[in-house]
């Protein structure tokens, strides 16, 4: 049956009814559907931008760099064609920088416009994007009132801009600004984006300021590093030296200790008129003296390694090529006969112009000269020439001993300070280099070697020129006392004791000698006396304990301490409390005089000084 | 082609002639007429559309394409507003084709294959425009422009010395604009 007309017409209205809503939904979700697709895309391409500018920013080797690809790469992204990065400077200024993007379209205005123009902050769109740090768009810089670049200019041939910054924590360090002729509406999805690409340029400024903090560090790191190794090695050679010196030490006690009998019976028998000797007696004990006298010598010259400048030792002006020239004729025999003998020629030659002379201790000074010029005859093996050189520069007075003999090779050179090293075998000590750089040292002085094996060695010692007065003799001279003292002697060796109170009694005093500092005591306590010489090293009671226990006496006298340890003591400047003079072992009839003398002296300035 | 294009001829063919039209032009061209605006078609059912339309409305198919074209345009002025607000003329709305308008073309419908237009602007009053495409909508393009000198209110003059459709290796035009009074 068919349905009426009316119906008809009622269920088509309904139809298209429908139909209409349907076309509608399906409107409404395609709407939706290009809405999500059109903020993917745009989500995409931001994150490719991001990612591209984080490549570039990697890759750059500088932040101008860095900054140049990211211009590109947004001028690229949101199709302008001009973009341009300033730079903020210490002040706080902007700095126009020469990184621009320019596709060559016509910018010419805005650039020179740019160029003449100042920008504090504030001050059009890079000053004003530094004041807010923010992002800004100008849509058109014709009418914006802050865009001093269009003012006075027909066409400056830009219609739309936009500034971002670059952040590093919360100071704006730069800014980009990007220019398009035609003018545009703002768009902040791309400033939000635009922000983004200003903090990942800011990481690039950031990280390029940590690397040159941390160059800069390195440097001082490795400056720090160099001046602890140099600091190291003169730590490592002077403990080689103290090592030595402590060593040094005890074989000049010992040894000292041996050669007093010799040098102080030897020198009693000579002087004494009771000992009636023949000439040839007198004439072999003079050798003996004189070789006991030479051991001690050798013993003393060991303290080199360890001793420190003495106050005793008494500096003058020295003149090195006076010096020089000694130290040639005394070793003539070794560079001349010698050398002929052994078939060989050795010249020496002097260059010894007139300086300044130095401040210096002469005897060491000419020991110095003397090893070096032994150690350069050794070095010509086969012949060769020696030349001593003087010169003076600015303040400073240099003595050069060149030769051309074997030269040293870079492990040579590197250890022949040290003691002991020797490059000559059972002919050398390994102690002659050591002992110049010892006494170098105590004069403030600097030692240089230069050697090139085979071709030969140069070593200069280079000293401050001395002021030009020179200074004064010491005046405080001991005068030997005429005065007969009543003397109490310890140490714990008989024929020491027997030796002193010898030596004593050849000068007229009258001395009695004691084994212990406990039975010295007992006497001093019980009768008067002058003087106590005593030795330092004893069983039951020290020299030093005997010096303190006399000071404590109701009448303190003087203390003479007589030591083997002598030397050492006085390189350390060390003087045992109580103890008015000290004198080294082998004790010559002299140096006791001396010391009495001046510990007996009324006048004494003070009395804890000299020996 | 993209279902956008077809969509927006239903909605023409709708507007003036009717549902039943639209209807009848699928039928006539043997299609089932399901677009929607993301798809992706054969560009053969847009001239197999043409042509039915062409029989129906009694009008030659580059008359059909290039009514289309022009009456297409409000509609598209209206679903993007911003593409259009941009511009203040036609010939500013002619030159965004390449550089403003088909990027946001890409961007909505991934894979898009927009023309390319090439542009001569040393007249001031007569714009050169060179179109190139395999679909030869070149008619499409025309009442494109036409459907935009309406939007400003523009009255526009066409002249076509080349078309693919004559043989030419791509179609040119000299567009003159003029502003309406209002």
């Amino acid at each position: 049956m068919t349905p009426p007309a009316f119906e008809r017409a009622a269920d088509l209205d309904r139809l298209t009814q429908r139909l209409g809503r349907e076309r509608a939904a399906r409107q409404e979700a395609e709407r939706i559907a290009e809405a999500s697709i059109r903020d993917l895309y745009d989500r995409q391409n931001a994150l490719v931008l991001l990612r591209s500018i984080a490549y570039a920013a990697n890759e750059a080797t500088s932040v101008d760099e860095a900054m140049q690809a990211a211009l590109n790469l947004v001028c690229r992204y949101v199709g302008w064609p001009c973009g341009h990065v300033f730079f903020v400077d210490d002040e706080g200024g902007l700095v126009s920088s020469s990184i621009w993007h320019d596709d060559g379209t016509g910018f010419d205005a805005i650039r020179r416009q740019t160029e003449a123009t100042a920008f504090a902050a504030g001050v059009g769109l890079p000053g004003e994007v530094l004041l807010g740090g923010e992002s800004i768009w100008i849509e058109n810089v014709r009418t914006h009132d802050n865009f001093p670049r269009a003012r006075g200019v027909v066409d400056v041939g830009v219609g739309a801009a936009f500034g971002m910054p670059v952040v590093v924590g919360s100071s704006v360090r730069a800014v980009l600004e990007f220019f398009h002729r035609r003018v545009f509406a703002p768009n902040p999805e791309l400033l939000g984006l635009m922000e983004q690409v200003g903090a990942l340029l800011g990481r690039v400024i950031e990280r390029e300021e940590s690397s040159a903090a941390l160059r800069r560090s390195n440097a001082r790191l490795e400056q720090a590093l160099s001046d602890l190794r140099s600091a190291q090695q003169a730590v490592i050679q002077q403990e080689r030296l103290r090592a030595l010196g402590q060593m040094a030490s005890g074989i000049a006690h010992d040894f000292n200790n041996a050669l007093v009998p010799i040098v102080g019976f030897t020198e009693l028998i000579l002087k004494s008129p009771k000992f009636a000797i023949d000439t040839n007696t007198r004439e072999s004990l003079g050798y003996v003296l004189t070789a006991a006298r030479d051991a001690a010598a050798v013993v003393s010259r060991l303290r080199e390694f360890y001793r420190v400048r003495a106050k005793a030792d008494v500096l003058t002006n020295v003149a090195l090529g006076a010096l020089a020239r000694q130290v040639v004729e005394l070793t003539r025999p070794r560079w001349y006969n010698e050398a002929l003998a052994r078939g060989v020629r050795i010249a020496v030659e002097t260059d010894l112009s007139d300086i300044p002379p130095i401040l210096g201790h002469e005897p060491e000074l000419r020991e110095a000269i003397t090893n070096l010029m032994l150690n350069a005859i050794d070095a010509l093996t086969d012949g060769g020439t020696i030349t001593l050189r003087t010169t003076a520069a600015a303040d400073q007075v240099t003595l050069a001993l060149v030769d051309t003999g074997i030269g040293m090779s870079e492990e040579t050179l590197s250890r022949c300070l040290d003691p002991f090293f020797t490059t000559k075998g059972d002919k050398g000590s390994g102690l002659g280099l050591g002992m110049v750089y010892g006494i170098v040292q105590r004069h403030q002085a600097r030692l240089n070697i230069d050697s090139t094996l085979g071709q030969g060695t140069t070593i200069s010692m280079i000293f401050a020129a001395a002021e030009t007065e020179r200074p004064e003799p010491p005046a405080d001279i001991a005068e030997p006392t005429a005065r007969k003292l009543h003397i109490v002697v310890v140490d714990d060796k008989p024929i020491v004791r027997t030796l002193l109170l010898q030596m004593l009694a050849a000068e007229g005093h009258e001395a009695e000698a004691f084994e212990s500092g406990v039975d010295a005591m007992a006497r001093l306590e019980s009768s008067s006396f002058d003087v106590v010489i005593t030795d330092r090293a004893m069983p039951a009671m020290s020299g030093d304990e005997i010096a303190m226990r006399v000071k404590q006496l109701p009448r303190p006298i003087p203390v003479v301490m007589v030591t083997g340890f002598g030397a050492m003591m006085e390189s350390a400047g060390e003087r045992p409390l109580g103890v008015d003079a000290i004198v080294p072992k082998p004790v010559s009839a002299d140096a006791l005089r001396d010391a009495l003398a001046e510990v007996t002296r009324p006048t004494r300035r003070d009395a804890g000084s000299g020996i | 082609m993209k279902g956008i294009v077809f969509n927006l001829f239903e909605e023409v063919v709708r507007r003036t002639y009717g549902e039943d039209t639209w209807d009848d032009l699928l039928d006539a061209a043997n299609l089932g007429g399901s677009y929607t605006s993301l798809g992706s078609y054969d560009d053969r059912d847009l001239f197999r559309l043409a042509d039915a339309a062409s029989e129906r409305l009694n009008m030659p198919t580059y008359d059909v394409v290039r009514w289309l074209g022009r009456e297409a345009l409000p509609l598209l002025a209206q679903k993007y507003p911003p593409l259009f607000d941009a511009h203040t003329d036609t010939r500013s709305f002619v030159l965004a084709l390449n550089d403003i308008i088909h990027p946001e073309v890409r961007k909505l419908y991934p894979g898009a294959n927009v023309p390319a237009f090439t542009y001569d602007t040393s007249s001031p009053d007569v714009l050169g425009m060179t179109y190139q495409s395999p679909r030869r909508l070149c008619a499409f393009a025309e009442g494109l422009v036409e459907g935009a000198a309406a939007h400003y209110r523009e009255s526009v003059v066409f002249v076509q010395p080349r078309c693919m459709h004559r043989g030419d290796p791509s179609c040119s035009f000299r567009i003159s604009f003029a502003r309406l009074p209002r």
